[in-house]
């Protein structure tokens, strides 16, 4: 049994558990819910998937590096918020889009160089930032509502291809890009190694401060791409918008395989991780779990995701 | 260890010498109760024990090592008792005895600080080293073991410390004192042990040692390992790397010249500075003071990248912290440096980088499996071999290997060997530092000592033997 488990390429197994976590959960909530299973319910998931999955691209960038990037929900309230604020004065869309863009960046930018030049914590880096970025945003709109959004702004959130939304194809495109930069490039070979192990990474010749600062820079930018993704599904930009996504995320991608230590886990797990959580929380609302508890329900999984990575290092050292 | 038998008596300083790896450590392991005697006994004041950490507490045995573990943010008094301090009984600190008692033992150091307002962090190395052994004096230790205490304390400091232990002596500690420096061990013992290949070799009063005597116990060794030999056709070529009063914060004052076709071995002892050398040429640490030169020309890199474009690589001492991503297999290790080689506008060939690493697997025999086999789970001396492959593409000229056969059996040594003999006569050079003495007599046309962060010694293959060796990298001269 262990020899033919051992014959699976590496990849595949590491995306094994969410896989057996995704079917088990479509099996549970396809008996209790007759719609589930439905092409409509499955396509909501994946629309609701979309800016969880969005942030949880950027954040696996980090992640392999080993390092974290807690900003995502707050940079989708900010860049919702901004960007709205700049079409709604008459901005056009695209310099709008790529103002917002450069916050992202310049943002991503910044936790990097505190990371790498003064070796600060990336968990308290982040997490700062993200409660400046919330309070910024909060400050920006006055705590009130931006409406009257262009709909070329809200396109990418709520446009249609013919029948697909056009955030989704917008996601698996990020995807698409992600595992291209991840599996077949330079960039993405030493990102793994960053992740695997820095010190030897460096010794042999690669630039790790610079590469980690790219990841929190491609981290910043596409949380604000998930901002206007969710700020055209809404028509409208608040200040707590996206709360708690980079969370969501976070248990997303170590359900999909994502090690919180750097180094281990696929795009293709990554992605499998974020449905998930989106199909979980879809399902919870249909099988009338009270509101009150999904936040419990949720907290729980975020739990069972961490030691399930926790076990996996664990099992790692027996062999 | 293998067959240890000492006796320590109350009221005497007991001198532990032995080369790197001679077990001095297992047997400091072995008396605080952190490793376990597979036979034989141990008794403390004539009855048999069973040691654990904690029990080897309570016994009053208590050893300070080389790396110092006070807490800097805490008080003098808190460091005094790290985690035992007094208490009324109920689990409460009795902060009034904790206090009293610490000035006494304070006193008793000769260290007239406030044992409340200071904190650890405040105080020199060398103060901080008393603290340590003011932590023996607060758990009514009776034994005391010390493991090179004096390897980062200046002369003034050292001299207190010897105050304090000839202080103890009187009052009937029975104290260990480990050191590679003989002055050390002539100036404050009066026994000494020495240790080889895990046994001890010979036990005798102070008076009776000379340097000569203990230095030959100390490395003596049946020479039955063969070295291959270079073809005497390879003459040192052009001078490869050259250092003029190379000083960081790591080393001091490094002069040093290899040429093409040489193997200069690094000897030395723990913390003389030899890894930091390497590093420091390497570019890990860069030099602040002096001049080097690679191939005749002002070498300072800005990056490790562009040090390997040079033609200059490392073997770390240490391949699983430093050496390899363990978690990754073969082909990733290999490539690790040669991205760019292996790639086309940032695309990667997975071909080109496949047949790298077949051709690295089978030019140094690494025993693998596949090539997709995690390097982690490989032998030590086949990790060894995929860091040469990595290594080795491209045809460096200068090799700094640090320790490059620590912990791989005898028959990769031999390959190890042969390797770098390779390497010199294709006409790179090789400055290796190894622990081993035999290795490094063995192999090098040159061998460098370092003491205290310097090169002291440069001493030609033909002269060069091991009590000369130890002699300058004890301190001698």
């Amino acid at each position: 049994m262990k020899k033919m488990y051992e014959k699976i390429p590496m990849k595949v197994r590491e995306i094994i558990p969410a896989l057996a976590i995704l079917i088990a959960m479509g099996i549970v909530f396809s008996l209790v819910s007759s719609s589930f299973l439905r092409p409509s319910n499955i396509s909501n998931i994946f629309l609701q998937a979309t800016n969880t999955a969005i942030v949880g691209a950027g954040m696996m960038f980090v992640m392999l590096c080993g390092d974290f990037d807690l900003i995502g929900g707050s940079m989708i309230a900010l860049s919702g918020v901004i960007g709205g604020k700049l079409v709604s004065a008459g901005l056009g869309t695209i310099p709008a889009i790529a103002v917002i863009l450069l916050i992202g960046a310049l943002v991503g930018l910044f936790d990097g160089v505190l990371v790498t030049k003064l070796k600060m914590l990336p968990f308290i880096v982040t997490l700062s930032m993200q409660i400046m970025l919330a309070g910024l945003a909060l400050a920006i709109s006055g705590g009130r509502t931006v409406y009257g959004l262009p709909d070329s702004f809200t396109w990418l959130g709520s446009g249609k291809v013919g029948s697909v939304p056009v955030a989704v194809i917008l996601m698996v495109l990020i995807y698409v890009v992600c595992w291209f930069f991840l599996s077949k490039t330079v960039f993405g070979h030493q990102v793994y190694a960053i992740g695997g192990n820095r010190e030897a990474a460096f010794l042999a010749g690669v630039n790790v401060e610079r590469i980690e600062r790219i990841c929190y820079v491609i981290s910043g930018m596409l949380a604000v791409i998930a901002g206007v993704v969710l700020t055209g599904r809404m028509g409208s930009a608040v200040s707590d918008a996206g709360k708690g996504t980079e969370m969501n995320a976070l248990s997303g991608l170590v359900i999909g395989g994502i090690s919180m230590s750097g180094g281990k886990g696929n795009v293709v797990g990554a992605f499998i991780g974020c449905i998930i959580i989106a199909a979980l929380n879809n399902g919870l609302n249909m099988m009338n779990v009270s509101a009150y508890w999904t936040d419990f329900v949720r907290g729980l999984i975020i739990l069972l995701a961490i030691t399930l990575d926790a076990v996996r290092k664990l099992s790692k050292k027996d062999d | 260890m293998d067959d240890v038998s000492l006796s320590l008596y109350p009221g005497e300083v007991l001198g532990i010498c032995g080369e790197n790896g001679a077990g001095k450590s297992t047997l400091i392991k072995i008396l605080t109760g952190l490793y376990q005697p597979n036979s034989g006994t141990i008794e403390f004041e004539g009855k048999e024990v069973r040691l654990n950490a904690i029990r080897a507490r309570e016994l009053g045995i208590s050893a300070i090592y080389q790396e110092l573990t006070i807490v800097p943010e805490l008080s003098l008094a808190e460091n005094l008792f790290l985690g035992h301090p007094p208490t009324h009984g109920n689990g409460m600190v009795d902060y009034k005895k904790l206090y009293a008692d610490s000035r006494e033992i304070l006193e008793e150091l000769g260290l007239g600080y406030a044992p409340d307002q200071v904190k650890a962090g405040e105080l020199g190395l060398g103060a901080q080293q008393l603290i340590e052994v003011g932590r023996a004096v607060g758990r009514k230790a009776k034994v005391l073991i010390m493991d090179e205490p004096t390897s980062s304390l200046s002369h003034q400091d050292t001299q207190r410390l010897y105050g304090l232990i000839r202080r103890f002596r009187e009052q009937g500690y029975g104290i260990i004192f480990i050191s590679h420096h003989m002055e050390e061990i002539f100036e404050i013992t009066d026994r000494v042990a020495v240790l080889r290949d895990g046994k001890v070799i010979d036990v005798r009063p102070t008076s009776q040692w000379t340097v000569d005597d203990l230095v030959f116990a100390m490395v003596n060794r049946r020479v039955d390992q063969q070295f291959p030999s270079k073809s005497s056709s390879a003459k040192p070529g052009e001078v490869i790397l050259e250092l003029k009063n190379v000083s960081n914060r790591k080393v001091h004052n490094i002069n040093l010249q290899i040429r093409a076709g040489e193997i200069v071995g690094i000897a030395g002892v723990n913390g003389a500075g030899r890894t930091e050398l390497l590093k420091t040429i390497y570019g890990f640490y860069p030099y602040t003071q002096g001049e080097m030169y690679f191939r005749g020309k002002p070498f300072r890199e800005k990056s490790i990248r562009k040090v390997l474009d040079a033609g200059i690589v490392m073997v770390s001492e240490d391949r699983k912290r430093e050496g390899l991503i363990l978690g990754q297999d073969c082909q990733q290790n290999i490539a690790l440096s040669h991205y760019r080689e292996l790639s086309r506008l940032g695309v990667v060939s997975e071909k080109r980088m496949r047949q790298m690493a077949k051709e690295g697997v089978r030019k140094y025999d690494v025993k693998t499996p596949s090539l997709a086999k995690e390097t982690g789970k490989l032998s030590g001396g086949n990790q060894q071999k995929l860091i040469l492959a990595r290594v080795t593409y491209g045809n460096p000229v200068l090799f700094l290997l640090d320790e490059p056969t620590r912990g791989i059996d005898v028959a990769v040594k031999m390959e190890m060997y042969r390797q770098m003999i390779a390497f010199a006569e294709a006409g790179a050079a090789v400055l290796m530092v190894s622990s081993e003495l035999p290795e490094v007599l063995g192999l090098a046309d040159r061998i460098l000592v370092m003491h205290e962060r310097t090169v002291v010694a440069d001493i030609p293959k033909e002269s060069a033997t091991s009590e000369l060796v130890m002699n300058y990298a004890t301190g001698g001269k």
